[in-house]
Order: structure tokens, then sequence, then C-alpha cells
């Protein structure tokens, strides 16, 4: 359950500009986000889960390999798992 | 003939977007999409950031065209063709009714072509602002 721990982690950092991709993606992917097939092109990375109530959220990350990934990726991650309540044990 | 992922794809990188500069607290310069927020590029100079965006972009684009999602369009813009088509493509049904006193030749055809043509693509292309 270590991405729970990254997870907490990045909700509570002021600065987020320690994590990587790979970081970020298994969080993603635990919170039931999919790639889809063709998003392999450059360095940009969208991940996708549609809601019950049919609305679809996209997320984007970018691989720059073993680099970390910038502040505002992470906020914008964060933003929007928040903003569909999709951060376990966090009240709406 | 159905449209590709590709045609799709390229289609939608026409729609007029709601592109809006921002500039992150650390400084980073960012063009980000008003109605797709995973659609962000960022970069030093105007080529990156230009370069970048479209990527991000097309990327975007392509996640929602992958799984057949719904796509959040701007204000304004007419529904998209291949959706519009699959909606309202009508049944295969005869559009004339024969009498047992007719001939072929007294048989005038009314086929319903509403709905199946579609709507010309956007002429002007979405121009990327340039940040100050």
């Amino acid at each position: 359950m270590a991405w729970r721990t990254t997870l907490a982690r990045m909700l509570a950092d002021q600065n987020p500009n320690s994590y990587r991709y790979d970081e970020a993606a298994t969080i993603l992917r635990q919170l039931g986000f999919e790639m889809p097939k063709t998003s392999t092109k450059g360095s940009h990375r969208k991940w996708r889960r549609r809601l019950p109530d049919g609305t679809t959220i996209v997320i984007g990350l970018v691989d720059s390999g073993s680099g970390t990934l910038k502040p505002w990726q992470i906020r914008d991650m964060v933003r929007q798992l928040r903003d569909h309540a999709l951060i376990p044990n966090e009240p709406e | 003939m159905p449209w590709t992922h590709e045609q799709k794809v390229q289609y939608l990188l026409l729609v007029p977007w709601t592109i809006v500069p921002d500039v992150t607290p650390e400084g980073d310069r960012l063009l980000r999409v008003g109605e797709l927020p995973a659609a962000v590029g960022s970069g030093v100079t105007d080529e990156e950031l230009a370069k970048d965006f479209w990527e991000s972009l097309e990327a975007t684009l392509d996640a929602y065209v992958d799984f057949d999602d719904p796509i959040p369009l701007p204000a304004g813009v007419p529904p998209l063709p291949w959706t519009v088509a699959a909606a309202s493509a009508p049944e295969r049904q005869p559009s004339f009714m024969v009498d047992a006193g007719s001939s072929a030749s007294d048989v005038q055809e009314f086929p319903d072509t509403a709905g199946l043509q579609e709507p010309a693509p956007f002429a002007v292309p979405v121009r990327v602002p340039v940040a100050a």
C-alpha cells in the first residue's frame, strides 16, 4: 500500500517537486484510471477514468523518465482527484 | 465510410478550444485548454511552449477518441459529425408506396437525407496565442 502513503504525502505537500512519473502513475492505476493504447506519442501520458454517471476524467502527466514531475503537474492531478471525490478516505 | 481514429483527432484539433495562458508560482509558463483540464503545455521559449501544447492537446484528444468518451466541446461548437451521423442515421425503410395500378415509371422516390450530410469542418484553424 505504498501508493497510499505517497498519495497522502502528495496531498499535504506544499511544494510537490519530488515525485516521479511512475509514482503518480501507480496512484492513478490504483484509483481505477487506465491509459489508452494510443497514448504513447511523445512524453505526454493521459490517464482516463469513467465515473458511473458517465463523466470522463482525463489526467495528464509527463513521463520524463527518471526525472521528477513539475509541481504544477502534481497539483493539477490532486485538484482533479479532489474535484471528483476520488481520494480514498478524504471527506468531500 | 466511418471516421477513423486519426481523422477524428485531426478534426478535433481544429475546434476553437479556449486557450488560457498561465504562469505557475515556480515561474513555469503554461498554455491550458479551458474545456480539457488534461491538455496543458509548458515550455521556456514560445516555440517549446507551442510544440508542447499541441502534443498535449493531441494526446488528450487521443484518449477521448480511443475510449469513445464524450468530449466537452466549447460553447457554440456543433456536435461532432461522427456522433450526429450515428445518432440520427435513419433506418432503411421504403420511402414510397406502389399501388397495384402503377408501373415502375410512375414511382417517385423521395429519400430522406436529413442527418446524412457531414457539416463542413472549421475553416479557420485555432491559433496559439503567444504569451507575453
